[in-house]
């Protein structure tokens, strides 16, 4: 499938303007690096970025989060790649080996955002690969407490160690289990569950590669991600908080997976607490009803959050 | 899998190596644990240790030295990175030209001194080098210098 609009399709329904979405779908996600706090200050980032050429400025819900607003003409795209697109060579940038910066969307940071982390709590992230969120949840612990990163695919723990060593995480255990097996012997005051998904929020700009799923795949991934869903909360302490994420818009996968946890484990909704311009969760979805505290979700589309399509939702026992 | 934490005598010869090495205190690595992981010693927050005890793991912290088949002990750019800030005794302070000379493979001149030194850039550490015959070699990782471009 060559145009993810065609797959896009089946949503016309639930997003709204669909118009100016297809066309934010055909821009590239703006870039954006996470400073990592534990070793560098925010202007000191900022700075080097300049001299460099870039301009690059703090996010208001996430200050550490910089979007990059001008870059470099490089020699390594040759390309110019025009005001707030995505360039390559960030990740060739001193800072960058130094372990100071973290390529991020935006969409990403929102769900470690959205986990409250605080110093000394303990964290789990049940999907952890390639430790995105996992070593800003490290940043946000200050050095204090435990993030506890997950990951059950083999071949994706060699850049989950990497971008933990070279973020300098030293308060982090990796451990290999299936999310839905991850062993019940420890809780947590925070979990997140970023859970493996179709993608199609990624399918963005001219190197988008649209990679849809039939819907018996689909059905077995949803199936998969509520299992995920439930030990997380299985493991989750009382007064904590879950959050659970995906990076694609099917309702199957989203509001389905976790109204079927609600119904389970008699949860509660929490409002995200982020001021961001989401659009709320369904409600319905092709004739069937939801619970209504799920409208307390988000769903991220880019042309009203301009970065990777996106859905995110606080939960507590 | 389980850690095989370093009992205290282990644990003294690795913090033993940095204090006298380079200039470090044994407080500089209070609130740490140490494992060993094949031939290398990881450091990880104490706090860690009850999860790794229950949960098991494949691996926690970051590596802080290799230990060679003779028993001699080499400083990692990730753990030196982490845990060696407070080092006061072969730290060597590097320009950005230094840096880029070690990343591209030359060496760099530097005062009499023997063996593994520490990288400091405008007051941050940048990794490990090996000083041998007043000459400076990178021991920086790949996947440091691999994509690192200087402007």
């Amino acid at each position: 499938l060559a145009n993810p609009l065609q797959h896009y399709e089946r949503y016309r329904a639930i997003i709204d303007d669909f118009d100016a979405f297809s066309e934010a779908v055909r821009r590239p996600t703006p870039q954006h690096v996470r400073v990592n706090t534990l070793r560098v200050d925010i202007p000191t980032v900022v700075r080097n970025l300049e001299a460099l050429g870039y301009t690059a400025v703090s996010e208001p819900y996430c200050p550490e989060l910089l979007r990059v607003e001008r870059a470099p003409v490089s020699s390594v795209t040759d390309t110019d790649p025009g005001p707030g697109r995505k360039l390559t060579l960030m990740g060739a940038t001193l800072d960058h080996a130094l372990g100071n910066i973290y390529s991020q969307s935006a969409s990403s940071a929102v769900a470690a955002v959205a986990l409250e982390v605080e110093p000394g709590m303990e964290v789990l992230d049940l999907c952890a690969a390639p430790g995105s969120k996992t070593t800003f949840i490290a940043q946000k612990l200050e050095g204090r407490g435990v993030v506890v990163a997950n990951e059950p695919s083999r071949k994706r723990l060699t850049p989950l160690y990497t971008n933990l060593r070279r973020l300098g995480i030293t308060n982090a255990l990796v451990t290999t289990y299936s999310g839905q097996n991850f062993p019940q012997r420890k809780d947590f005051d925070r979990i997140l569950v970023d859970a493996p998904c179709s993608g199609e929020g990624t399918w963005r700009g001219p190197n988008a590669r649209p990679n849809p799923i039939s819907e018996a795949a689909r059905e077995r991934l949803a199936d998969r991600q509520l299992k995920i869903l439930e030990r997380g909360l299985d493991v989750l302490r009382p007064g904590g908080v879950l959050v659970y994420s995906t990076c694609t818009y099917a309702p199957e996968e989203n509001e389905l997976v976790v109204a079927q946890a609600i119904k389970n484990y008699n949860l509660t909704v929490l409002p995200l607490g982020i001021d961001l311009p989401a659009q709320p969760g369904l409600v319905n979805w092709e004739g069937q009803e939801l619970p209504e505290q799920l409208a307390l979700a988000a769903r991220l589309y880019p042309h009203h959050f301009d970065s990777e399509g996106f859905f995110v939702v606080r939960l507590a026992r | 899998l389980s850690f095989d934490w370093l009992d205290k005598t282990a644990r003294a010869e690795i913090i033993g190596y940095f204090v006298e090495r380079f200039g470090m205190t044994e407080a500089d690595f209070e609130g740490l644990e140490l494992y060993d992981k094949g031939e290398f010693v990881n450091a990880v927050a104490c706090e860690v240790r009850p999860f790794a005890e229950e949960l098991g793991g494949e691996n926690a912290g970051v590596t802080l030295v290799r230990r060679s088949k003779t028993g001699s002990l080499k400083p990692t750019t990730r753990g030196v990175q982490a845990y060696c800030k407070n080092a006061t005794s072969h730290v060597i302070d590097i320009t950005q030209a230094d840096l880029r000379s070690l990343v591209e493979g030359r060496t760099v001149e530097v005062a009499e001194m023997r063996g593994f030194v520490i990288l400091r850039l405008e007051g941050e550490i940048a990794g490990v080098g090996l000083a041998r015959e007043g000459r400076l070699l990178s021991q920086l990782p790949r996947n440091f210098t691999q994509h690192l471009v200087f402007s």
